[in-house]
């Protein structure tokens, strides 16, 4: 008997997902050019030309290709993930002061979680935050003859910081979705948008009853009916 | 090694714009770029009033936060102190243009680079003169050795009571009308360029570098408590 799953994530959620995560890594890539200056060197200018033009071209879709597909494609998940991350209750804090131990390995009891653990909330958080900086930044730079030159000169650094601290976070993110033994099963839910129903239990287990409270209530009402 | 400088008379200096123009054709340059730069300043109200003219460019700093921020090496200063830019390696970021405190850099987006003054390097090394000068017909303009006590630089400093741009190689005779105040400032490093080069890259790298360190590391524990086949 096959392993029973559960859908954690509609098609546009997964698409919403995988065209800011493509572009974000596009835009990494093509930027820490100018940060690492060995890359450069490896580059030459004209790689280093052809990652500008790259950039500039990544920068449409990661500004509006995902918010687009969210508000278009899944308005209301998209906003009860929004609220979600911005919900904060005492077992949130538990688990983010607990997890360092799960990322290492090492055994610990993290306190039940929904949809969204606290990492992923806080995960969530910065991405939207240092979107928000990246893009902002990034357009200013793009559209620098129409700001003043104070605001093009702090620009650049903020540009560079929120590259870096992004960049950090991608590879905490990669890890837990693809190396990490306890969690990597999540990727299935980016992927095909199911995971398995283990999965759901152990690591999102009051979203995980709350999704089984709801079948069974369109379970009785289909026998009235 | 000589250390090139220029001394800029502004009480001979007549508003002409002879050296913008003679230099864009040296150097075959677009019309709105310009390497040298002739400003122009009034004072005190009617009746009173007093006029007079300030030429700007670049600096050639001693330490040119152009050359600290550029990604590709292409800005540099050379051992005799006049910064340059590889024109075939410029890639067009800009970041220089940012980084300059004089606003000496120009964005040429026909050949998608940043240029400003060299000083004329190549015919200097030649033994002659930048355009500039060449052309000045006030002879508001001299250009030589600061290194050299004996050369005509040196001796005009020293005789015009010349005041230096503070970590830069450029000296002005202020005009007679003008105070030091129009001049362009002392050298100092536009505090953007020391967060981004002194915190934010430093910072940001070792937060990148940490991140790493943890994934490896939790690659690695999860692999021995797994037996190579973890879970």
């Amino acid at each position: 008997m096959p392993e029973e799953r559960v859908e954690r994530f509609n098609l546009f959620e997964r698409l919403g997902h995988w065209s800011h995560g493509i572009t974000f890594v596009f835009l990494l890539l093509t930027g820490l050019a100018l940060v690492f200056r060995g890359y450069a060197g490896l580059l030459g200018p004209g790689g280093l030309r052809l990652f500008r033009s790259i950039h500039h071209a990544m920068a449409y879709p990661f500004t509006f290709l995902t918010v687009i597909i969210l508000i278009l494609g899944t308005p209301r998940t998209a906003w009860q993930w929004l609220r979600e991350c911005l919900t904060w209750g005492r077992d949130d804090f538990r688990f983010i002061a607990a997890f360092p131990r799960e990322f290492f390995g090492l055994k610990v009891q993290l306190p039940e979680q929904g949809k969204f653990n606290a990492g992923e909330k806080l995960n969530s958080l910065l991405t939207i935050a240092g979107s928000i900086l990246m893009a902002a930044t990034g357009w200013i730079l793009l559209l620098r003859d129409s700001f003043s030159p104070a605001v093009v000169a702090w620009a650049l650094p903020l540009h560079s910081a929120g590259a870096l601290l992004m960049g950090g976070v991608l590879l905490g993110h990669v890890y837990l979705a693809l190396g990490h033994p306890g969690s990597r099963e999540s990727i299935n839910g980016m992927l095909s948008g199911k995971v398995s129903a283990r999965f759901a239990r152990e690591h999102h287990g009051r979203w995980y009853r709350q999704l089984k409270a709801g079948e069974k209530v369109v379970k009785e009402q289909q026998k009235i009916a | 090694m000589a250390k090139y400088g220029m001394l800029i008379d502004l009480t001979r200096c007549i508003g002409c714009h002879g050296c913008t123009v003679a230099c864009q054709a040296r150097w075959d340059l677009l019309p709105q770029v310009q390497f040298t730069k002739v400003h122009r300043y009034e004072v005190g109200t009617f009746p009173r009033v007093k006029g007079g003219v300030v030429t700007t460019q670049c600096m050639h700093c001693d330490e040119p936060p152009c050359a600290r921020v550029c990604p590709t090496g292409a800005t540099q200063k050379r051992a005799d102190d006049i910064v340059v830019v590889d024109e075939q390696k410029c890639i067009g970021c800009r970041y220089c243009q940012q980084a300059c405190p004089y606003d000496a850099r120009s964005f040429n987006p026909q050949g998608n680079i940043v240029q400003k003054c060299y000083f004329c390097y190549d015919f200097v090394e030649k033994g002659q003169q930048p355009a500039c000068v060449e052309t000045c017909m006030a002879a508001a303009r001299i250009f030589g050795d600061l290194d050299d006590k004996g050369s005509e630089l040196s001796r005009a400093i020293a005789s015009r009571k010349a005041v230096q741009i503070k970590g830069t190689s450029i000296y002005y005779v202020p005009p007679r009308n003008l105070d030091a105040s129009f001049l362009p400032a002392d050298f100092r490093e536009p505090g953007a360029v020391r967060i981004w080069q002194d915190i934010v890259h430093p910072g940001g790298k070792t937060v990148m570098g940490l991140a790493a360190g943890a994934v490896i590391a939790g690659l690695v524990i999860n692999n021995i408590k797994g037996g190579g086949k973890n879970a």
